[in-house]
């Protein structure tokens, strides 16, 4: 009698412990499904794929790194003349190139007038010349100067400045910066 | 003729320094990074391809620094437009040292938040990575010039709604899951049955058993 009761004890203990089992087995499930999850949904390289152009490397170069126009008179334009500057592709790709300069001269005395049209009273334009697409200087890149230029070659370019007729002074020593992008055709 | 000889050497010498280059001052690799996404996803995880290498071909340590732009309308390519926020997108890092003879990468992350993705279906974004060293000359002249080089960052977002697949992988590992507890299940429930069976016939459990069933 005492052994059955015993029995009865172990047999109680035995259902608990499946009873626990059940439970920790559940928990385990729940716990790979929330674990699991968030990978699936993480960027992988399954849903996010990669490509690029192994042979892109881009490099280019200008020659001068500046230059002076020294006195210039208002309302007369003043040429650099004789590709005076020369545009390099020392990447291993065709090049694109769109050129930009700064709102203002660095002074703010003057202002860029990339309109075309004859600049007004303390303002100045900028043009490039001899490139793909001659045009007007703005201070956002825009359309492209230059188009395809080839790997290792390179092109010569003059830049040409026109001063307003108006001035409000006699301004001294003006300075500006120009802006070359580079880009993959 | 001896001393035509040396001032023809020091002119060729000396003429490298006469004759000033704006350079990039740095190469950069690949030019252009098209990132394909078939499904949204919640976050970005490292993927091997996602870098741009910058290598400083030259004796002295150079800065670069990284920044994104929208393209103009002029040159963007056909069938893309802008992405409608630039933030969506992270470089890392935006400042780059490379010292001499020297290589580097910086990585691009693109993350669009959770509730603007499902407006942004089966869209062809264009955006610019640029690169700017300090290798600037600024204040030699009235007229600087200064290098910049562009990467060419494509992004197209998935097509729809995400495919089942990615349910389908979370149905069946659930499937699996609770087929693998329903399995132990029936194990420890067989056990038990297979503990009472086991009862002897003079036990106190047995007569429990009796009485129950």
């Amino acid at each position: 009698m005492n052994k059955d009761r015993i029995y009865l004890f172990k047999y109680a203990i035995s259902k608990r412990k499946i009873d626990s089992k059940i439970l920790f087995v559940l928990i385990v499930t729940f716990i790979l499904i929330a674990a699991t999850t968030p990978i699936i949904l993480a960027a992988s390289e399954d849903n996010v794929i990669i490509t690029f152009d192994p042979n892109g490397d881009i490099d280019i170069d200008i020659s001068l790194a500046s230059y002076n126009f020294s006195s210039a008179i208002a309302g007369m334009w003043k040429n650099s003349t004789g590709g005076v500057f020369t545009l390099y592709n020392n990447g291993s790709v065709p090049m694109d190139t769109q050129i930009k300069t700064n709102a203002t001269t660095d002074e703010t005395d003057m202002s860029l007038n990339a309109s075309g049209v004859p600049p007004a009273l303390d303002e100045y334009a900028l043009y490039i010349e001899d490139l793909d697409f001659p045009d007007y200087l703005t201070s956002v890149y825009g359309a492209e100067f230059d188009q395809g230029l080839n790997s290792l070659d390179s092109k010569t370019f003059d830049i040409c400045l026109l001063i307003g007729v108006n001035l409000s002074a006699n301004f001294s020593w003006q300075t500006t910066t120009i802006y070359f992008q580079g880009s993959v055709s | 003729m001896k001393k035509l000889t040396i001032l023809f050497l020091t002119i060729l010498v000396l003429f490298p320094s006469f004759s000033v280059v704006t350079k990039g001052g740095f190469e950069i690799w690949p030019g252009k990074l098209t990132i394909t996404m078939n499904e949204w996803y919640d976050k970005w995880v490292e993927t091997k391809y996602n870098k741009i290498h910058v290598t400083n071909p030259y004796s002295y340590g150079i800065n670069v620094s990284v920044k994104l732009d929208h393209p103009g309308a002029e040159v963007i390519y056909e069938g893309y437009s802008n992405i409608p926020d630039l933030s969506w997108i992270k470089i890392e890092p935006l400042i780059l040292y490379l010292p001499p003879y020297s290589s580097d990468t910086v990585k691009v992350i693109i993350e669009v938040p959770k509730d603007e993705q499902s407006k942004y279906f089966n869209e062809n974004w264009e955006t610019w990575v640029i690169f700017d060293s300090n290798l600037y000359p600024g204040g030699q002249g009235g007229m600087n010039f200064k290098v910049e080089l562009a990467v060419k960052l494509f992004i197209n977002t998935p097509k729809g709604e995400a495919s089942l697949s990615r349910y389908l992988l979370i149905l069946l590992f659930s499937s699996f899951s609770f087929f693998v507890t329903f399995i132990i299940f029936i194990y420890t429930k067989k056990r038990k049955n297979y503990l009472i069976k086991d009862t002897k016939p003079n036990s106190s459990l047995f007569f429990y058993r009796r009485k129950r069933f």
